[in-house]
């Protein structure tokens, strides 16, 4: 089920210089709302910039649904001026979430925003049944991190440039939790570099991640095929599979990074 | 209330209304059947097809730029033959009329595409003659009259379904190509495709798109589509289906104006699924307000 039309924004936080979130009201006709799904959402009021920005879920309440939002371009930019009370247009839920059923130990490893879905994600896990590992990284001071804290039984916040943390990327703590645990599975989301580290890390020991991905979305249902992901297709060949519609979750050992 | 008459002719093909969705935009229908309803809608022209399977461009494939956007995906499709095994019956649910979209690299290869889709349940073959010709160093088949005539003469003589040439807006002339494409047997004129564009990352000194450039799509090209909709639709006599940025039910007045018979709605379906539905009932609310009764007393009826 998809929904067209506007929502009412309910709250706007400012989490930081370039980060805020939007809590907006949640629909029925939204139907099921998975983490790592998506909406498309307007940018603005007036129509400029026209195409919608597909942004992740970060937080799926009863009642409202949580989107955590990077400013990145002069979409998210704009998206800044919508005020509480008003209505936002948008278009979802989108694309293919994360899957997590019945498993009972796995590892979440987020970069930068890419940490936002994960967030959904280990809230939407029951803390009887599932053992949560996370590695967050950060290019400076870390945020969205409060959630991961409380709910996962060991976890490493790693900075580039913030000294009061490791600093480092989230590979290194990765490779060491790989030698001494073993997980049901394990949750990516975050720049392209980090997801292509970690794929070939994971490709060389023989196990396999979900990865979030992104890529520059007009449709966002999969009709206009602008932004696709290289995923493997029989033994040596490759294709283009949709982001927005076969993904935005993708598993390592499907995906081709070759850029 | 009274009724309104808003069928239209394109020459042999009959659209309940003349609104349609313009190829490359739309997949097969599918994806926006989940939103809106497809009955609505005039005609769906399909993506582009190739008579074999096609993986489009590597890399970047869109830029949004003011008001449009470039893309060069590079006609990702599953094959002519995929689509008659697999799609037409989905489409064939809806009351809209199926417009079939196809793109060769040699004049054999369009020609050969319209013979298969001559035996289908197709209603109409719409000629994308904005394709680079592999035989003529990649330059696009549209923006060469010689061959405009060759491969459209050729495509006429190998189907008799109604046949649609989409116009590359990249040429001196249109008005010359079009006039050909009359001459030649086309049932009806499509235009514009998109315009040759490229927007530049300044950080990385590189184009975005990975192509180095695309087609340009969205309100920044209505004025030149609607200009050359009113110049083509003044030299012939077969229909004109117009398209360009063509966002709401003004844009779309404009271009019914301006001499299209029928319109086609592109890039605004993303940023609003809704679109040729409320684009549809704006244009009846136009007629209803002006005492128009017959959507035809529009069309190129401009007061000059």
């Amino acid at each position: 089920m998809k929904f067209v039309g506007k929502v009412k924004l309910l709250k706007k936080q400012i989490i930081n210089e370039e980060n805020f979130s939007f809590i907006i009201e949640r629909k029925n006709e939204m139907g099921l709302v998975l983490p790592g799904q998506f909406f498309n959402l307007s940018a603005t009021k007036v129509g400029y910039p026209m195409l919608k920005r597909p942004i992740s879920v970060s937080e799926v309440g009863e009642n409202t649904i949580e989107f955590t939002i990077k400013i990145i371009g002069a979409g998210t930019k704009a998206m800044l001026d919508y005020n509480e009370g008003e209505s936002i247009e948008l278009v979802g839920p989108l694309g293919n979430g994360f899957e997590y059923y019945g498993y009972r130990k796995i590892l979440v490893i987020g970069g930068g925003i890419g940490i936002a879905p994960l967030k959904g994600l280990i809230n939407s896990l029951k803390k009887e049944t599932v053992e949560i590992h996370s590695v967050l990284g950060y290019r400076d001071v870390p945020y969205i991190y409060e959630d991961f804290k409380a709910r996962s039984e060991k976890i490493e916040i790693m900075s580039e440039n913030d000294d009061r943390y490791r600093i480092g990327y989230v590979t290194e703590p990765v490779a060491s939790l790989l030698e001494k645990n073993s997980y049901d599975m394990i949750y990516v989301c975050g720049p392209h570099p980090m997801l292509r580290s970690l794929t070939d890390l994971f490709n060389s020991k023989g196990i396999r991640a979900q990865l979030l991905m992104e890529e520059k979305m007009a449709c966002g249902i999969g009709a206009c095929l602008v932004c696709t992901c290289k995923t493997k297709s029989g033994d040596f060949g490759f294709k283009h599979s949709r982001m927005c519609k076969d993904g935005p979750m993708f598993y390592s050992d499907e995906v081709i990074f070759d850029e | 209330m009274n009724k309104l008459k808003m069928k239209v002719d394109l020459n042999g093909l009959i659209l309940n209304n003349p609104v349609t969705v313009a190829s490359g935009t739309y997949g097969f229908g599918r994806e926006y059947s989940e939103l809106i309803d497809l009955n609505q809608i005039g005609a769906i022209s399909v993506k582009g097809l190739t008579l074999e399977p096609r993986e489009g461009n590597e890399g970047r494939r869109m830029v949004e730029t003011p008001m449009g956007m470039i893309n060069s995906v590079g006609l990702q499709n599953p094959g002519v033959h995929y689509f008659i095994e697999n799609e037409i019956e989905f489409l064939r649910q809806f009351d809209t009329k199926i417009i079939a979209n196809i793109n060769g690299n040699t004049i054999e290869e369009y020609c050969e595409m319209a013979r298969i889709l001559s035996a289908e349940d197709v209603d109409s073959i719409e000629l994308n003659i904005s394709c680079p010709n592999v035989k003529n160093g990649g330059l696009a088949f549209g923006t060469d009259s010689l061959i405009v005539r060759e491969v459209v003469a050729k495509v006429r003589k190998a189907s008799k379904k109604h046949l649609i040439v989409k116009l590359s807006p990249n040429v001196t002339d249109i008005k010359t190509i079009a006039k050909i494409v009359e001459e030649e047997g086309a049932d009806c004129i499509s235009l514009i495709n998109t315009m040759a564009g490229m927007a530049i990352d300044i950080h990385g000194r590189k184009p975005f798109l990975r192509r180095g450039s695309g087609g340009l799509s969205g309100p920044a090209i209505k004025p030149i589509a609607l200009k050359m909709v009113y110049d083509v639709h003044s030299v012939v006599n077969i229909p004109v289906l117009g398209m360009g940025g063509i966002a709401n039910a003004t844009d779309a007045l404009e271009f019914i104006l301006a001499g299209a018979s029928a319109i086609a709605i592109g890039t605004a379906n993303f940023s609003n699924p809704y679109a040729p539905i409320e684009i549809k009932k704006g244009i009846e609310d136009y007629m209803r307000h002006y005492g128009e009764v017959d959507i035809n007393t529009l069309i190129g009826n401009l007061r000059i």
